[in-house]
């Protein structure tokens, strides 16, 4: 676990009861707070809104679902991750699946990523409203 | 200073920012290939072109300074100097995509952070101005403080430029206007915080320490604090050797703590870096990047589709394959009677003699062998890098991880193994695209399990013998041969990534870049630079090899005038002593000692069975596959008790060994110097031995239960 403790509020409970979240083994999710987001890097969203029964695992996400970067689990992959640039804030496309189902392709900071559904399991994401972001 | 002198500049980057394309432009054909001291991680320098004394180093590419693999680690220490016997870099260049600045200044400010005299290269301008953008390349480099120049490498502009921005960096005595960021602790480049007052103190201690232990300057220990804290963990794979072990020590306590006091920095460090990447670009481009449609995506939806996709794949696999082994046969007809034609020239020239039988058995026959192959290997490379530089290969990966992660491998593995079908010798070599050393590890070590070409004549040899007439056993065979190969090899990479290569789940987070135009020049090159390397390792170690082999099947000898014939003499040589004295223990999968002989000539490459069996059978004259003579002679080979030698059960279970053993020096000599050490040589050699003769006896033992013989 690499996530600090301030990034671990209470609020990870609302999260784990969401039936979106398949995998029960998974330790506690690790939920950055949300006063950690730079205003600069999100929309008003993913700032604002707190609603936790709209932040789900990125792994869950259906093919064209646009969504904003919320946390990522700490893991040794988590850095890798973020290197690339799946911070807290940035949005993100899911652009397809690989024929065989995993891993996915999305896209993010401008380019595209293929990651698995175990890593993209890691990536805790609010989803943008239909029509609401390009 | 007026003309620098033996400056070393570094080129670093992203994977996929065009650096490679800007290397090759920048020194066009002077360079050198070779490999970093200890790790197998390629080292290529070049002098700049239209300079005096300037070096060129191509770093590996990577996403971040907190490495991940041994390339990415290679990047880091070549610029800490962390690298023993390797001078430091006078300057760095980093080479930036255009198209994805935030992500690829990630790096970038990583670097300019340490203090080391920058030039900021925007490459792919061409590609923004494609998409209807434009970026400020003068805010840019004012914000980072470094000089700035935007390139098209494909096309060439903007290298003049680029030369003589380089150049003045190295003359000019003091460049203050760039060494100015990396004391501030409180502040990045140009005033940019990417850390703040919370996350200093954090990493505080570990900053100490690195000074503490003169690992770095104190001016820059603040900035590689930072770096080494994102390391998720102290992996042995990713820390300097040269760390003195005192630190080593401090850094574990440092990172103990940080766990228990659950404040470890690594994810804030990232997310700080970010932000303040943020506010650099912010307006620098004139819009964000908001449609992913592109022409790429247009390609994508259709070569990742579920249905053309899988087509597309299975044709572009398939044209590789009839590419590498029918493209590939008249060059090598043409190197087989190059080699037959020398042997008998030296022959002729020097007369009778051990050292006309040295040159032309040994040294000529045996190194003949092996290079008969480098037309395919040839082709091989030039299909890997066609796969690389269009983007397709990431994309490969893409398709195939899934079938891949069931065996525990990545989908980068998919390309080696398939490789191996033509020979595993260039598929070891392909493995260096995979980051993980485990699965790298593990894709080398079940690699020559895929039937190879030089498998081909020993099946087709058999397999005429047995199963004379019946067209659809002999193809019915012959796939089951490859898929035995196909499906151990899988099952003892699952086996051995739980068991001896067991580690962390390794991950498969991969930048799908977009398509592009791959260049002619570049391909031919690429395809060049590895194949050579096959040809160095045929004139050393399988040269020394070959004669090694000769010489035992050479010696002792027998008194010339007995006139003893070839078979008699390969008899009573050292090899038919080790093939008689390997009787007892291959008996029980049926072979006689001069299969014996043929399985130990063999080690030299497969299809010296063939020739060795018209040696051991008394064929006078060239012997290959379809040779009549020897495909009577080894039909009607009798036991001493009369039994017929070559039954279909000792067939299937030759076929078998040869499928599953280790019986190539080639691959043992690329497996040493890809790990640097004999330890996994010897381990494949051995695992493979053992699994082919267990496999061979349930076949015999298992066949002649049942009834057959």
């Amino acid at each position: 676990m690499i996530v600090s403790s301030e990034n671990m509020p209470d609020n990870v409970s609302g999260a784990a009861s969401d039936p979106a979240m398949p995998d029960p083994a998974m330790p506690d999710p690790a939920m950055p707070d949300p006063a950690m987001l730079d205003p600069a890097m999100s929309d008003g969203s993913a700032k604002a809104d707190s609603d936790a029964d709209n932040t789900v695992t990125l792994d869950s996400l259906q093919v064209g679902a646009a969504a904003t970067v919320v946390g990522i689990h700490g893991s040794d992959a988590s850095i890798r991750l973020m290197e690339m640039g799946l911070v807290p804030g940035a949005r993100i496309n899911v652009v397809r699946r690989a024929p065989l189902g995993d891993p996915m392709d999305v896209f993010i900071q401008g380019y595209h990523l293929s990651l698995r559904a175990a890593e993209a399991h890691l990536v805790y994401v609010q989803l943008t409203p239909p029509g609401a972001s390009a | 200073m007026t003309s620098p002198k033996n400056r070393t500049v570094a080129l670093l980057g992203n994977p996929n920012c065009g650096k490679t394309t800007l290397f090759n432009r920048l020194t066009g054909l002077r360079q050198k290939v070779g490999n970093y001291p200890g790790v197998t991680v390629e080292r290529r320098e070049g002098r700049l072109a239209g300079s005096t004394g300037i070096t060129l180093l191509d770093l590996p590419g990577c996403y971040s300074l907190t490495p991940k693999s041994p390339d990415e680690r290679i990047a880091r220490d070549v610029l800490l100097n962390w690298i023993p016997d390797l001078p430091a870099v006078d300057a760095v260049i980093v080479v930036v995509d255009a198209s994805n600045l935030r992500r690829n200044l990630f790096l970038a400010t990583q670097v300019i952070e340490l203090g080391l005299p920058v030039v900021l290269v925007c490459n792919m301008l061409d590609l923004v101005a494609s998409h209807g953008k434009q970026i400020d390349l003068v805010a840019l480099g004012d914000r980072l403080g470094v000089p700035i120049v935007g390139t098209v490498a494909t096309t060439g502009a903007g290298l003049d430029e680029l030369c003589t921005v380089i150049t003045r960096c190295c003359t000019s005595a003091s460049p203050a206007s760039l060494s100015s960021s990396g004391s501030a602790c409180s502040s990045g480049a140009a005033g940019f915080s990417f850390a703040d007052d919370a996350l200093l103190s954090v990493t505080a201690p570990l900053r100490d320490a690195l000074v503490a232990h003169q690992i770095v300057p104190a001016d820059i220990a603040c900035p590689v604090a930072r770096m080494l804290a994102s390391s998720p963990s102290s992996d042995s794979d990713v820390s300097p050797d040269h760390w003195p072990a005192e630190f080593t020590l401090a850094f574990a306590r440092i990172q103990k703590q940080w766990r228990s006091n659950g404040e470890h920095p690594s994810s804030a460090l990232v997310q700080a870096r970010y932000v303040a990447l943020q506010q650099i670009t912010g307006g620098v481009v004139d819009h964000e990047p908001t449609s992913f449609i592109s022409r790429s995506d247009r390609i994508d939806a259709i070569v990742t589709h579920k249905f053309w996709g899988m087509a597309a794949f299975t044709t572009v696999m398939l044209v590789m394959f009839l590419a590498i082994f029918s493209g590939a046969d008249p060059i090598m007809g043409f190197i087989e009677s190059g080699v037959s034609w020398l042997g008998g020239f030296t022959a002729s020239v020097l007369g009778e003699g051990v050292l006309t039988d040295l040159l032309v058995d040994g040294v000529i026959a045996g190194v003949g062998n092996i290079v008969v192959f480098f037309p395919q290997i040839c082709i091989l490379f030039l299909f890997i890098a066609l796969l690389e530089d269009t983007g397709y290969m990431a994309r490969v990966a893409f398709l195939m991880d899934r079938v891949m992660s069931g065996a525990g491998l990545h989908g980068k593995s998919f390309i080696p193994l398939l490789s191996s079908f033509a020979c595993a010798v260039p598929a070891i070599m392909a493995t260096r695209t995979i980051e993980n050393r485990r699965d790298r590890l593990a894709t080398m070590l079940v690699a020559p399990l895929m039937s190879c070409s030089a498998r081909l004549p020993v099946y087709i040899i058999l397999i005429t013998i047995l199963f004379p007439g019946a067209l659809w056993l002999k193809v019915g065979i012959m796939l089951s041969m490859y898929a035995l190969g196909t499906i151990t090899a899988l099952a003892v990479a699952f086996i051995l990534k739980r068991t001896l290569l067991k580690g962390p789940t390794p991950t498969f987070i991969m930048e799908l870049p977009p398509y592009r135009m791959p260049m002619p020049g570049a391909l031919i090159r690429n395809m060049w630079d590895r194949s050579k390397l096959f040809l160095t390792q045929a004139g050393t170690v399988i040269l020394a090899l070959s004669i090694v082999l000769w010489a035992l099947a050479y010696f002792p000898r027998v008194d010339a005038k007995a006139g003893l014939s070839p078979g008699a003499q390969l008899r009573q040589s050292y090899m038919g002593q080790i093939g008689r004295g390997m009787e007892p223990i291959i008996e029980p999968l049926g072979f006689d000692w001069k299969i014996g002989v043929g399985l130990a000539a063999s080690f030299a490459a497969r299809e010296v069975f063939v020739s060795t069996m018209g040696i051991v059978y008394g064929i006078e004259g060239d012997v290959d596959e379809s040779s009549t003579t020897l495909i009577d002679a080894m039909s009607n080979a009798r036991r001493d008790d009369g039994r017929k030698v070559f039954t279909p059960l000792t067939g299937i279970s030759l076929m078998v060994f040869y499928v599953l053993a280790c019986q190539c020096m080639s691959t043992i000599a690329v497996v040493k110097r890809e790990t640097n050490s004999w330890r996994w040589p010897t381990f494949m050699f051995a695992y493979m031995t053992v699994l082919a003769y267990v496999a061979s006896l349930i076949v015999y033992q298992g066949g002649l239960a049942v009834g057959f013989r």
